[in-house]
């Protein structure tokens, strides 16, 4: 059962304590306690497999928890945006990028009210937001995958989130999208306060933008602030082989393997 | 209710031609959902565990429809239980054991069901051809209802659909929205199945939502398109089935694959789609049997009561009269009076199979088969009448005494459509009165309606349709006929 936390701190907006998450007959990670705290970045970093996405999932409210606590600082689940991995894309719905982004509003609709006018001016604002607004009678399908990475966010947005969840955001993205878009996650976490949650395998992501990260291996999780987390020991202790974590030009660089 | 179909082929079948158009461009709608959400093999395979449902129901004595449903709710039950959030999920190898094990059973279940196969046969495949206003309005209450539901929740379903996973985490409830879904799936398919049978609503439910996919609109257009493209398939399907004289329901289904090529053209150029359409509208007449002569023996269509003994002639002519004066004049969509076949089928129309050899056709579809399984085989002849828009019609009943797998029924009806009516009547008012010999029997009538053309179908009841305790013949058939056009034949 969700509780308030009793503590007040830097604006925490969910606290999990040693927290058991799985699926009904299997439990995937046991021990998790962590912190996702208003205007931060939560990396969940680990190998395929290890349960970054039941934590995820966890966060997100679809996966009970098991065993131990979760607290909201207001005493009630955030309002969420999540912005799925783009595989989505598959989908035959010749649904356009406007209609796309109005989705994100559907549970505020109510049961039967149709989108208004209002509704979809909100819809191309969060376009805008994100330079896509000339896209929003194209089909989504028929995007590119920077191009609906984008109104996926805006559809994560258009809802006003106290929590952002992205799952793997810049995976097959090229270099250019991939600084963009990490760069507006940087923004909405900074400007609009809004709190990150972020999945992916990419360590110069984590190790440069993230606030905190958690490091998902073998059933539990290891959280903490990411300039304790991502340091050369503790990345080579967690992958098994040795990891550099090097700074250039201002910007983290990690390495796998022999330091060069 | 169709005299727009006046003056046309298609008011030789106006009853199939309304529930036709209307599942024709309401089905399509629904398809949307199954093909753009990629669960097709849902759709035909909750056809068929529908089928399965209602032959269960005829096995156990229950009612049918609704055991039709009680499967396909828990099918789709079982698929929702499945559904993990994702997309498309259902699991296409679970799909094709339902579908296999749905049609087995079905099998297996008329094999052992007491109900008369004609009863089975209409339930499971639907008999378009002999569509009753109480099975258009079914059909079309059922899918304007399901459209509705699912028109007023669109934006849950769509979005559950689209994205089912990021739905559950805003707080939607997917599976409760996708079960909605597909429980109006189940109970619409249930429902047009008993009219257009499974092969047609399979065929509506996907191809013209495929054919609406290549023009690449959106959700919107995209329901519209297939509406259009399933009426306008529809629509070609009837006039083929009507000018080629070809199996109905077939004819739908070819017309609706045919949207795929004639749409892929479209998009390459209109002009080319609309002169292979073009094309394909000309040679289809060219499929139409040649007309045969009439009868290998002329008379017995003119006048059937020819060759029959004096006194059968004269209550054969004193019921024409009657014919000529009641029903020749009645309006086209009442039932005429059975005049003539009380009179013929009273007592004294059955003569001996040997005089009568000649009346019966040359060869019949059943006989190519070598299969002789019908206790009660009925041909239909057709002539032109004198009069503007009738036809003559006589008919030749045989009765096959070495395969009755159930006594026969005490009063046989003949319900005949074509020329834009459907005509009722007793043709055997007593089959306890008939003699051991009584091996053929024979009649006739002038159907009067708004055409002088298209195919005469048959059906035999053993009484009037209005009485809730008939029922089609079982173990008959009737063999149809085509009616020429009077200005076709000297």
């Amino acid at each position: 059962m969700p509780k308030p936390m009793t503590e007040t701190s830097a604006a925490p907006l969910v606290r999990l304590t040693d927290v058991s998450c799985g699926y009904e007959r299997h439990v995937v990670l046991t021990g998790v306690s962590l912190v996702l705290r208003k205007r931060h970045m939560l990396a969940l970093v680990g190998p395929n497999g290890a349960g970054k996405t039941t934590l995820l999932r966890t966060l997100l409210g679809l996966l009970p928890v098991r065993a131990g606590s979760i607290e909201y600082g207001s005493g009630h689940p955030p309002r969420i945006g999540y912005v799925p991995q783009t595989d989505i894309s598959e989908v035959l719905f010749p649904v356009t990028a406007l209609e796309v982004a109005l989705m994100g509003l559907t549970p505020h609709l109510g049961l039967l009210r149709r989108p208004n006018a209002a509704d979809r001016q909100a819809a191309r604002d969060a376009l805008a937001r994100f330079d896509v607004a000339n896209l929003a009678e194209r089909q989504f399908r028929s995007l590119s995958g920077g191009q609906r990475q984008r109104v996926l966010l805006a559809r994560g947005l258009v809802g006003n989130p106290e929590m952002l969840v992205l799952d793997e955001p810049v995976r097959g993205l090229d270099i250019a999208s991939s600084a963009t878009l990490v760069q507006l996650m940087v923004d909405l976490a900074r400007q609009q306060g809004i709190a990150i949650v972020v999945a992916t395998h990419s360590l110069d992501l984590v190790a440069n933008h993230a606030d905190d990260v958690a490091l998902v291996r073998h059933g539990t999780v290891r959280a903490g602030p990411a300039r304790e987390i991502m340091t050369t020991p503790v990345l080579t202790e967690f992958h098994g082989l040795p990891v550099h974590v090097h700074e250039v030009d201002g910007q983290r660089v990690v390495l796998a393997g022999k330091e060069p | 209710m169709t005299h727009w179909l006046d003056g046309t082929p298609l008011a030789a079948i106006p009853g199939a031609t309304v529930a036709a158009l209307i599942a024709g461009t309401l089905l399509p709608m629904l398809g949307v959902w199954v093909v753009y959400q990629r669960i097709v093999f849902l759709g035909v395979t909750l056809a068929q565990v529908a089928a399965a449902g209602v032959a269960l129901g005829l096995l156990l004595d229950l009612p049918p429809l609704p055991m039709g449903f009680l499967l396909c709710a828990i099918m789709v039950g079982l698929v929702v239980r499945g559904f993990r959030g994702g997309i498309g999920s259902g699991g296409d190898s679970a799909l094709g054991a339902a579908f296999c094990v749905a049609s087995a059973l079905a099998l297996l279940f008329i094999s052992r069901s007491p109900s008369e196969v004609e009863e089975i046969e209409r339930v499971l495949h639907g008999n378009l051809i002999f569509a009753l206003p109480a099975d258009v309005e079914r059909v079309s209450i059922a899918l304007v209802a399901g459209l509705v539901v699912i028109g007023l929740f669109f934006k849950q379903i769509l979005f559950s659909a689209f994205d089912g996973e990021t739905a559950a985490a805003l707080g939607l409830r997917p599976r409760s929205w996708l079960l909605l879904l597909f429980v109006v799936l189940a109970i619409v398919l249930t429902l047009s199945m008993s009219t257009t049978g499974s092969l047609l609503t399979s065929a509506l439910l996907i191809l013209p939502p495929l054919a609406a996919l290549q023009f690449r609109r959106g959700l919107k257009a995209s329901f519209a398109l297939a509406a259009l493209l399933g009426f306008v398939a529809t629509l070609a399907g009837l006039l083929l089935a009507v000018t080629a004289d070809l199996h109905l329901e077939s004819s739908i289904v070819v017309t609706s694959f045919l949207l795929l090529p004639l749409v892929a053209c479209w998009r390459i150029s209109p002009f080319l789609a609309l002169a292979l359409a073009a094309g394909l509208a000309f040679l289809a007449p060219q499929l139409a049997p040649k007309q045969q002569p009439p009868l290998a023996s002329p008379h017995a269509a003119v006048d059937p009561a020819a060759d029959l003994p004096d006194d059968i002639t004269a209550l054969l002519a004193e019921a024409t009269r009657d014919e000529a004066g009641g029903a020749a004049t009645s309006a086209p969509t009442s039932v005429p009076t059975a005049a003539l076949a009380a009179a013929a089928t009273s007592v004294p129309t059955s003569v001996p199979a040997t005089t009568d050899a000649s009346l019966a056709p040359a060869a019949s579809p059943t006989d190519k088969a070598g299969h002789h399984s019908e206790a009660l085989q009925l041909h239909l002849f057709a002539q032109p009448a004198a009069e503007a828009n009738s036809v003559e019609v006589s008919w030749t009943l045989e009765l096959r005494r070495n395969v009755p797998p159930q006594p026969l029924p005490r009063t046989v009806y003949l319900v005949t459509t074509g020329c834009g009516v459907t005509d009722e009547r007793a043709i055997v008012r007593d089959t306890a009165q008939l003699r051991p010999t009584d091996t053929m029997l024979t009649g006739g009538f002038t159907l009067v309606g708004t055409s002088s053309v298209g195919p005469i179908a048959g059906q035999l009841w053993t009484g009037p349709r209005n009485d809730e305790r008939s029922t089609p013949v079982p173990n008959s058939v009737v063999l149809p006929s085509t009616a020429p056009s009077a200005h076709g034949h000297p």
